[in-house]
């Protein structure tokens, strides 16, 4: 109102009686004491309001985090390592739980700084030091200079890999400068049987060696973080959410049978330090899945302690080694020729006199065989022969066979440092080249190659790719050679077995089984041929009127006793095939007093049954 | 209109109070959940330390010795058994 008076009235005074404005100044004048004082606790009231809009509204983002900090912690949600179980669920690599002790040294420098200026009165008595090396067992001096030695830094491990027991005494003393982190230490209940399969981790639980070291990624637990509050008794009192979700790491189920590898294990390396051998190597599968029950390699070591590790020793020599094969790759050439249609079982080949030049070589074999038909040169091994009929198919032909079964090429398992093994193209090979071939000269294999080519000989030709890892649903196979002709040579391979074959010591009781031995040269370090250095083999099916299981023995240089693959590889086939098939309860296919229909009422006595099985088993 | 304002106002007591009671509760819950969380990692140690020492007694080649040492057991030889077919 006071807006409209016009200029020239301004300087009149303005009407008391007039407008709400009038009255209050009117008022004022009355009792400004008063005003002034209520006008100034309007202004703290409002400074005070201010301010808690200004704490509340405007700064709040950091005073929330300022409590947080004091507050809140990020709690580690623990994930760890997965286990590796065989294919019974048995464990062969187990996470346990351990605590690293670690110090602050800079912390300890100054806690006895203070102790002996005397400021940390109530700490007189305390010695952390000396506690922490006396709850670890270390001498006290050790540790001392460790601290001092280290002074300006605020972390280093004291112990590692300390066990829950040992740690939860140090963390109830409470001693200043002193920390404890969690980790997981890997043990393999299993030790040796399976060290060279199952490989190891490093004190950071990473995979090194074997499927831990191929399998590390699916092993390995991420942890995770939640985000807590926690009140002043160190209580937590809310749960703020999981920053990161912790990812436990997944249990690898292996293919292995725990039994049976302890059973080819032990029996491997019997008579690898039996025959004073510098290492062997052996591979059980199962003959319809493509499994492998049982990898062993000899000598082996212990995984659970590290200090006496060698990294020689480490090698799975069933996959990282390969070998020429020498007479075990014969049942091939005698599958290809059958397969041509050129030759029949009972086709006879002139092996006299006992030797033949081809290309330049002589090839020999033991003694003059003279005329010996396809199952003859298996029985006999008979190199002659062999390199007969591969001259006869061609390079080509023989090739095609190697290949489809498997030789030259990854097998597919997935291990660190496995080796494809060596087949040149058949392009490359010479005449005598074809020849050797044909006995198993010029190309090498690993064990496990070996006996998946086996495996598809005795699956009806059928070649699976073979599995560490337990399979849950039928494998897809490839048909490499005529199932006929695939039986066909298992049936010649029982010959091998018999008294009058190379490898009579293979024979098992009860059972038929069907296996090519094979004994070759090694290579020294000249770049020849060793006479003194052999390889010996020995590939085994059994039952083989049904296989099931295969067997691959491998012997290297063995130096005591004979060096033949019959007398060396065979008995441990025998030892290992045996207890294997009497573990799976697999039914004997070789009983001829075998009753028609026996129940367990009508079981004869043992004394009887005994002298019947006596003359049964005498084959 | 006054009568309203009253129980609005106790309403409004009332579950400030509930809240308090709440929070509190959310805090023991929480403060349980995190001793059972604790009681679960203390039990996964549990565990996989009888694993391993089920590894370690029931071990094939202890097994083996045991029988063999102590029980005097053997593998029985091929005219030791008997078959019996199903």
């Amino acid at each position: 109102m006071s807006r409209v008076i016009p200029a020239a009235n301004q300087r009149r005074p303005a009407p008391i009686e007039k407008g709400a404005l009038g009255r209050f100044f009117a008022w004022v004048g009355g009792c400004w004491r008063t005003v002034i004082v209520l006008g100034l606790f309007g202004v703290l009231a409002l400074i005070l309001v201010g301010r808690a809009v200004q704490l509340q509204v405007s700064e709040q983002g950091f005073y929330v985090q300022q409590g947080g900090d004091r507050q809140q912690r990020a709690q580690v949600i623990p994930a760890h390592r997965g286990m590796i179980t065989d294919r019974n669920g048995d464990p062969l690599a187990i996470s346990v739980p351990m605590d690293a002790v670690w110090v602050n040294p800079t912390e300890l420098t100054r806690f006895y700084a203070a102790r002996t200026q005397g400021s940390a009165r109530k700490y007189v008595d305390q010695d952390p030091i000396k506690t922490l090396a006396s709850l670890l067992k270390i001498p006290d001096a050790n540790l001392r200079s460790l601290v001092a030695n280290n002074r300006s830094k605020q972390f280093i491990y004291v112990q590692r890999q300390v066990r829950p027991s040992v740690a939860a005494v140090i963390r109830a003393a409470r001693l200043p400068g002193v920390g404890l982190q969690r980790e997981y230490q890997r043990f393999y209940p299993t030790g040796d049987v399976t060290a060279s399969l199952v490989g190891f981790t490093n004190i950071d639980d990473h995979g090194q060696a074997g499927l831990e070291a191929s399998y590390n990624n699916y092993l390995a637990g991420v942890a995770g973080r939640r985000l807590i509050l926690k009140d002043a008794y160190g209580h937590e009192v809310d749960d703020l959410g999981v920053q990161k979700e912790a990812q436990p790491g997944h249990d690898l189920v292996l293919s292995i049978d725990k039994r049976l590898q302890y059973l080819t294990y032990s029996e491997l390396a019997r008579g690898v330090a039996a025959h004073h051998a510098e290492y062997g190597s052996a591979v059980l599968m199962n003959v319809t899945t493509g499994e492998v029950l049982a990898m062993a390699t000899v000598p082996s070591f212990n995984p659970n302690n590290r200090a006496t590790m060698k990294p020689a020793l480490t090698r799975n020599r069933a996959l990282v080694d390969q070998f020429e094969p020498g007479s075990s790759m014969k049942p091939f050439t005698i599958t290809a020729a059958l397969e041509s249609g050129r030759w029949q079982p009972d086709s006879t080949v002139n092996t006299a006199p006992g030797w033949v030049r081809i290309g330049g070589y002589t090839i020999r074999d033991h003694r003059n065989y003279g005329v010996l038909d396809l199952r003859g040169i298996l029985e006999k091994s008979s190199n002659v022969g062999a390199s007969h009929i591969g001259e006869d198919l061609g390079a080509e032909v023989l090739w095609k066979n190697m290949r489809a079964f498997g030789f030259g090429q990854d097998t597919g398992v997935g291990f660190p440092g496995e080796v494809a093994g060596r087949l040149e193209n058949w392009r490359q090979w010479s005449v005598s080249g074809t020849a050797a071939h044909s006995y198993g000269y010029g190309l090498s294999v690993t064990t496990l190659q070996l006996a998946a080519a086996y495996a598809a000989l005795a699956n009806h030709g059928r070649y699976i790719h073979p599995s560490l890892l337990k399979r849950d649903a039928p494998p897809s196979y490839v048909q490499v050679a005529p199932a006929k002709d695939c039986d066909e040579v298992v049936s010649m391979l029982q010959a091998v077995v018999s008294p009058e074959g190379t490898a009579p010591k293979a024979q098992i009781a009860g059972f038929q089984i069907a296996g090519k031995t094979g004994t070759s040269r090694m290579i020294g370090p000249d770049g020849t041929y060793s006479k003194d250095n052999y390889n010996t083999v020995f590939a085994g099916i059994a039952p083989a009127s049904d296989p099931r299981l295969v067997l691959v023995v491998v012997v290297t240089d063995p130096q005591q006793g004979s060096y033949y693959a019959g007398d060396v590889a065979a008995p441990i086939f025998h030892g290992i095939m045996s207890g294997a098939l009497r573990m799976l309860n697999i039914r004997p296919d070789n009983l001829p007093n075998e009753p028609a229909e026996v129940t367990a009422a009508s079981v004869p006595p043992p004394s009887t049954a005994v002298a019947g099985k006596k003359q049964a088993g005498g084959a | 209109m006054k009568f309203l304002f009253g129980i609005l106002a106790l309403a409004v007591f009332a579950s400030a109070l509930a809240v308090v009671n709440t929070a509190q509760q959310d805090r023991d819950v929480t403060r349980a959940l995190s001793t059972h969380r604790q009681a679960i990692e203390k039990l996964n140690v549990t565990y996989a330390e009888l694993q391993l020492e089920q590894g370690a007694l029931a071990a094939q080649g202890r097994v083996d010795q045991i029988a063999q040492t102590r029980l005097n057991m053997h593998v029985p030889s091929a005219d030791q058994i008997t078959m019996v077919f199903r």
